[in-house]
């Protein structure tokens, strides 16, 4: 069977031993739950001999304070998704972890590892034979990327998700690095490049510990479609988060459409203020979803075609605002 | 040596230490170093959760846990869940409920089901299948599995008994819904698979692998990998130069490429390392030179003038002049002059994509040498008698010093079903090592090994008569053979000549050409070459029946053979029950009331089929029958059934064991079956083509019934009546109005006779057409099947949802029906899920886009349909009991069935394989087109 490779395993007792060992050990990484990690080191993915295993000492649980959901990062996936006081403040969330890959990944996955996943390519998420094969590519070992048929960017998928849940709800990460704290808003992590090391704006040594998300108010709400060919256990292909403020006759005092699964930075759809302070009719809707779609550049390293992936987020887009509206002048 | 740290955690209730490396995962420790065999490896990276184990309660992925992570956590395996009292009562309704087939993922599908099960005592049907959607099963449809976890849920006592109702037709055992003898040995973990074995001093192999897709090898030094500490030997294709093919007349592989390298993923070297780990290095470590070669990828390029050869010789060194390996044309009737009158033509063009079996279990194999030269090979193989002659021929040994032992194999459907360079390999390397050898395929290699579902392109005209029968059939078929031959000549013959049931034909035409690509070989998958050729028949009526405004069900009776029929390419059906068949599906799905009222986007559709039940010849010729049984006695009471015969989850030890009982009255719990053991057994030639209720049934008839003949006599003769005064019942005689214990009996009969051991065997039974090719498709007897499928389409995305499938196949007699409806919601599982889901596919240069378990998607449970399963007895006067196939005829009409219901429910027609949204959205389209273009 698919061993690993040689590896060392570090088990601080502490976050800041955890974030001290890293600085010793530069290139090493960082193991929650391991149900993607371990897989990406079984393919070599990565040029490691440390693993800093964090599985007992991550935050986890879920705290409401002073108009925010705090959420450990360390939390199980499955924890997360029965937990009444998210299912009561943030239950798109609860149900958008639902969605995750299959029961066995959701009961050893953590929230921080969903956050910080690697992105995926098709390209790029196979064994070593397979990728020497294919002359490796610009994620890993070689200077092309087969998607684009360029040597310019990687277009692996943000395909966690949590992210674009998160990034329509404004959350904002809580790290530790060797010089203290860092708060880091959650629509400025992830980068426009799929490369690891890189993917995410953060130094490889910053340690996700908390996500803290705005508590919704009044007539906020939100919710995440997945698209994936299977009802368990595969990433997404398409997801598409909407959280909605409107008011009580219906007017639209927020909104805000995140596209994932599609490119490596999850797409924070611009222009909806065209929606903004009316009611949200089948026409806006409509529109809405247009200009989505618009903005979606599916790649297809993932599976799911381009054209496809395009269209449906148009569809998705529009599902997602219909479920969430309040009917005008209610 | 790795460094080891001890980790200590709790296993089933008892603290261990064990030493482990930092990158030793928990399930190589539960595995390799615990000995807990019952935890199996899938997929290699959590795509298949065969490896599910509860820590601290919790079902996890051992596969994707560091040992190291689960330091003083409580972990619950299989082993854990049987009691000091027996197997728990999940464990025992699995069994009951007939949930286990080849076993390989029910440890871990029962490890999920227990931890729902602790919180959700009562649970819904879809908390069920939502606890057990990361647990691939292959076999079972999760028809069964839905319902053995309800039964585990449920108040009622558990049966003791193997029988769990009464037989049929007054018979004793025959057609009694019954456990399978075996079962409770999957459910504990107690079965052995091939990488459960472990013989002491035994080495790791490892091939290595090309990564050309066509390639000449300039040349290969081992040299490198033999300097590593702990490299045992080495091996490459000029260590072994016989060729081999498991069809004797197309021996075109070799066990190693020798030369050229046809596929990526082709084996090149091999090497036996102390361990896997070590294996694997040295495996790298060989240095092999390629000069690339152009390669063809698809039929319509190797075709092409000019293109690249695969094969520029043949086996006896003849020059190849193109790379077509098999050209069939036959023609019964004058088809153009039918199709010309026809009252309705459809023709156009079909694409069947292939697909791969993936069975949850990868193929392995232990070889050992005995201290007197003689060869034993374990592997996971549904044809030990042909893997016995092919290792005897390759590695040129006297076939008497050479045994085949097939252990519990956890899922075949085909994908096991030849020679494979494991076994060579592990033997060959286990002789130069001077050790025990195993090798286990990665789930890389598994897709490289293929061997499954042709791609095949159509071209194909169906030409109706005014009053809806077929007139006429013509299909001009290009087969993607892959790079060698397999069973590819009986490919493609089957592509064309196993279609003319069990709706008639007037005239039919076909031209069937099978042509080498540089991918992995194609062969049998489940329902071989016939599967496709159904897609476009069945879809190409519906549209030909509305065409002429004809219900789809009725355009199918009008055309349905019955019994004694003869097929237009001269098959003699000896039952057919394909009418029967349709009225349950029709009166199942509320056809009648529900055809014409379907919600939009809702539709249903049929499809019928028919299948071989055994080929009638065997694959070598010989007059020697095809499968023998013997049956012995010992004093105890107790029957030992010895048969070549591969039990891969089927069922057929289960159904050895029912006939001897029939036959003796022995009931089964006293019979001990040893199957698929080439030094204990008498031949089968294995458990392919379906052949093994009829063919192996029918020998433990013969050999059940002389032992009850002998029975008969000697307790006649105890007791002072006519033989026609003794009758028998499960575990019990009577004669002269006395009880007489089965034991009893047996007793007397060896008294009267002597030792006891009986014999049977079935012999081929002459049948076929009066032509050239006339027998390859012909078959002792032929099952026959209708499907209903109803779907939902998204209009907007293209996504379809089957929801249901409703199924009658008609058995013969059904010998095991719980047994029988098991294969019947496999199949259709199978059929949906390549329809919907699977795709066989490669980059340019012929990389599979996705050789794993998560790109290649088999369908979860919450994906499958439910699947409502009807058994059809029209017995067949060449089956024991009547009984014909099972496991591979109800496979076909779910494809068409499918595709007929997308028609229906938005007017999509659906010509290419699988329905995925792209192409479903695109055939929404182009009908809305079409549909303006005629108003």
């Amino acid at each position: 069977m698919m061993r690993l490779p040689e590896v060392r395993v570090h088990v601080p007792a502490s976050l800041a031993e955890a974030v001290a060992l890293h600085s010793r050990h530069p290139g090493a990484l960082y193991l929650a739950g391991g149900t993607d990690l371990i897989p990406n080191l079984k393919h070599r993915l990565y040029d490691t001999s440390d693993l800093i295993s964090l599985s007992r000492i991550l935050p986890v649980g879920v705290a409401v304070a002073d108009g925010e959901v705090s959420l450990g990062a360390g939390s199980l996936l499955v924890d997360l998704i029965e937990d009444p006081a998210l299912r009561t403040h943030l239950p798109a969330l609860a149900e958008a972890l639902a969605l995750v890959a299959g029961p066995l990944h959701r009961n050893r996955a953590t929230l921080g590892g969903n956050v910080m996943l690697d992105t995926r390519c098709l390209y790029y998420n196979q064994t070593p034979a397979w990728r020497a094969a294919l002359g490796h590519c610009l994620k890993k070992d070689g200077d092309f990327c087969h998607v684009i048929g360029s040597g310019k960017r990687c277009v692996a998928a943000r395909a966690n998700d949590s992210a674009p849940l998160l990034m329509a709800l404004d959350a904002q990460l809580d790290f530790l690095t060797a010089a203290g704290p860092l708060v880091v808003p959650i629509r400025r992590l992830y980068a426009i490049d799929g490369r690891f090391p890189g993917h995410c704006h953060t130094p490889p040594s910053a340690l996700l510990t908390g996500i803290r998300v705005p508590a919704p108010r009044g007539l906020r709400r939100a919710t995440y479609r997945k698209v994936r060919r299977r009802a368990a256990i595969d990433f997404p292909q398409l997801g598409v988060a909407v959280a909605l403020e409107q008011d009580e006759v219906g007017r639209t005092a927020s909104l805000v459409v995140v596209l994932g699964a599609l490119m490596p930075e999850p797409r924070l759809v611009k222009q909806l203020d065209f929606a903004l302070g009316r009611g949200l009719d089948d026409t806006v809707i409509d529109r809405v979803a247009a200009v989505a779609a618009e903005q979606a550049h599916p790649q297809e390293s993932i599976h799911g075609s381009s054209d496809w992936r395009k269209e449906v987020t148009a569809v998705e887009t529009r599902r997602a605002l219909h479920s969430l509206r309040v009917p005008i002048g209610r | 040596m790795t460094p080891r740290e001890s980790l200590s955690f709790v296993v089933n209730g008892e603290r261990v230490e064990v030493p482990v490396a930092s990158a030793d995962t928990l399930l190589e420790v539960l595995r390799y170093h615990l000995g807990l065999t019952g935890t199996k490896q899938g997929c290699d990276k959590g795509d298949c959760g065969a490896c599910t184990v509860l820590v601290d309660g919790r079902p996890i992925l051992a596969c994707c846990t560091l040992a190291r992570e689960v330091a003083d956590r409580a972990v619950t395996t299989i082993e854990g869940l049987a009691g000091s009292d027996g197997p728990s009562r999940l464990q025992r309704a699995f069994d009951q409920a007939g949930a286990l087939q080849c076993g390989f993922c029910q440890p871990g599908m029962m490890l999920s089901a227990s931890a729902l099960l602790s919180r959700h005592p009562r649970p819904t049907t879809d908390q069920i299948k939502a606890a057990l959607a990361g647990n691939l099963c292959r076999c079972t449809g999760y028809t069964k599995i839905v319902a053995a976890v309800e039964l585990a849920a449920s108040d009622p006592p558990l049966a003791t008994s193997v029988q769990l109702g009464p037989a049929a037709d007054g018979r004793i055992m025959v057609g009694a819904p019954a456990r399978k003898p075996d079962a409770i040995a999957k459910a504990t973990g107690a079965a052995r698979y091939a990488d459960d074995i472990t013989l002491p001093r035994m080495a790791h192999g490892v091939i290595l692998r090309s990564p050309h897709a066509h390639a000449r090898i300039v040349s290969i030094d081992v040299g490198p990998a033999l300097a590593l500490e702990g490299v045992y030997a080495a091996m490459t294709g000029e260590d072994l130069a016989i060729t081999f093919g498991i069809i004797p007349w197309t021996p075109d592989e070799t066990v190693l490429a020798r030369g050229v390298v046809r596929y990526v993923g082709e084996g090149v070297a091999a090497v036996a390392a102390r361990d896997e780990a070590t294996a694997r290095v040295a495996a790298a470590a060989i240095r092999v030179e390629y000069e690339p070669l152009p390669a063809v990828l698809s039929p319509a390029h190797a075709m092409a003038d000019g293109a690249p050869l695969v094969h520029t010789h043949d086996w006896k060194g003849r020059p190849r002049e193109d790379n077509v390996c098999k050209d069939v044309s036959l023609e019964f009737g004058d088809v153009d002059q039918a199709l010309a009158r026809a009252a309705v033509v459809v023709e156009g063009e079909w694409h069947y994509g292939g697909s791969t079996h993936a069975a949850i279990e990868p193929h392995c194999a232990v070889a050992s040498w005995g201290p007197d030269g003689d060869l034993t090979v374990h592997s996971s193989t549904q044809v030990s008698h042909y893997l016995h002659r092919e290792l005897a021929k390759v590695l040129e040994l006297d076939p008497a010093r050479v045994r085949v032992i097939a252990p519990t194999v956890g899922g075949a459907f085909g994908g096991k079903s030849e020679p494979f360079d494991l076994e060579f390999c592990a033997a060959f390397l286990a002789r130069r090592a001077g050790r025990p050898v195993k090798i286990l395929y990665s789930r890389e290699e598994v897709f490289a090994a293929h061997r499954g579902r042709h791609p095949m392109d159509f071209k194909f005209s169906l030409g109706l008569d005014a009053d809806g029968r077929v007139a006429a059939v013509d299909s001009d078929v290009i087969v993607d053979g892959g790079a060698y031959h397999s069973f590819g000549l009986v490919t493609t013959y089957y592509a064309g000549q196993l279609l003319t049931g069990p709706i008639g034909f007037g005239t039919y035409r076909f031209r069937s050409r099978r042509i080498y690509t540089n991918k992995p070989a194609c062969g049998p998958k489940r329902g071989h070459g016939s599967v496709q050729p159904r897609f476009p028949l069945e879809t190409a009526l519906d549209e030909a029946a509305l065409a002429l405004g004809l219900d789809p069900i009725e355009v199918r009776r009008r055309n349905a053979l019955g019994n004694g029929a003869t097929t237009i390419n001269g098959f003699r059906l000896g039952s057919c029950g394909i009418r029967e068949c349709l009225d349950r599906v029709e009166a199942a799905s509320e056809w009648k009331r529900r055809y014409h009222a379907m919600p939009p986007n809702r539709g249903l559709g049929v499809a019928t089929s028919m299948y071989i039940s055994g080929t009638a010849y065997p694959i070598y010729p010989n007059e020697m029958p095809q499968s023998g049984v013997v049956v012995r006695a010992d004093r105890s009471g107790r029957l030992t059934v010895f048969s070549g015969t591969n039990e891969i989850g089927q069922g057929s030890s289960a159904m050895l064991a029912a006939v001897v009982a029939e036959e003796t009255g022995v009931p089964v719990e006293r019979i001990t079956v040893v199957a698929g053991d080439t030094e204990l057994t008498p031949v089968d030639l294995g458990s392919y083509s379906s052949r093994v209720t009829l063919m192996a049934g029918e020998a433990a008839r013969q050999a059940g019934a002389a032992l009850g003949r002998a029975m008969t006599e000697a307790l006649a003769e105890h007791a002072g009546v006519g033989l026609d005064q003794v009758t028998r019942a499960l575990g019990t005689w009577h004669a002269g109005g006395r009880p007489y214990p089965t034991a009893d009996v047996l007793v007397l009969a060896e008294t009267k006779f002597g030792t006891l051991a009986t014999t049977g065997g079935f012999r081929t039974i002459r049948v076929g057409g009066d032509y050239r090719g006339g027998t390859i498709g012909a078959s002792p007897a032929y099952s026959a099947t209708a499907h209903v499928a109803e779907v939902e389409v998204d209009p907007d995305t293209g996504v379809v949802v089957v929801a249901k499938i409703w199924a009658a196949h008609d058995c013969g007699r059904a010998i095991s029906p719980i047994a029988v409806e098991g294969q019947i919601e496999g199949s259709v599982y199978m059929g949906f899920s390549e329809a919907m889901l699977e795709g066989w596919e490669f980059r340019d240069n012929g990389l599979p886009v996705g050789p794993n378990l998560l790109d290649y998607r088999i369908a979860t449970i919450l994906d499958t349909p439910v699947i409502e399963a009807m058994i059809v007895e029209e017995p067949d006067p060449n089956g024991p009991y009547g009984a014909k196939e099972a496991g591979e005829g109800p496979l076909h009409p779910a494809i068409p069935a499918i595709a007929n219901a997308i028609r229906h429910a938005c007017g999509a027609r659906l010509r290419h394989l699988p329905f995925t949204p792209e192409r479903v959205l695109a055939a929404i389209r182009a009908a809305a087109a079409n549909a303006d273009q005629r108003r």
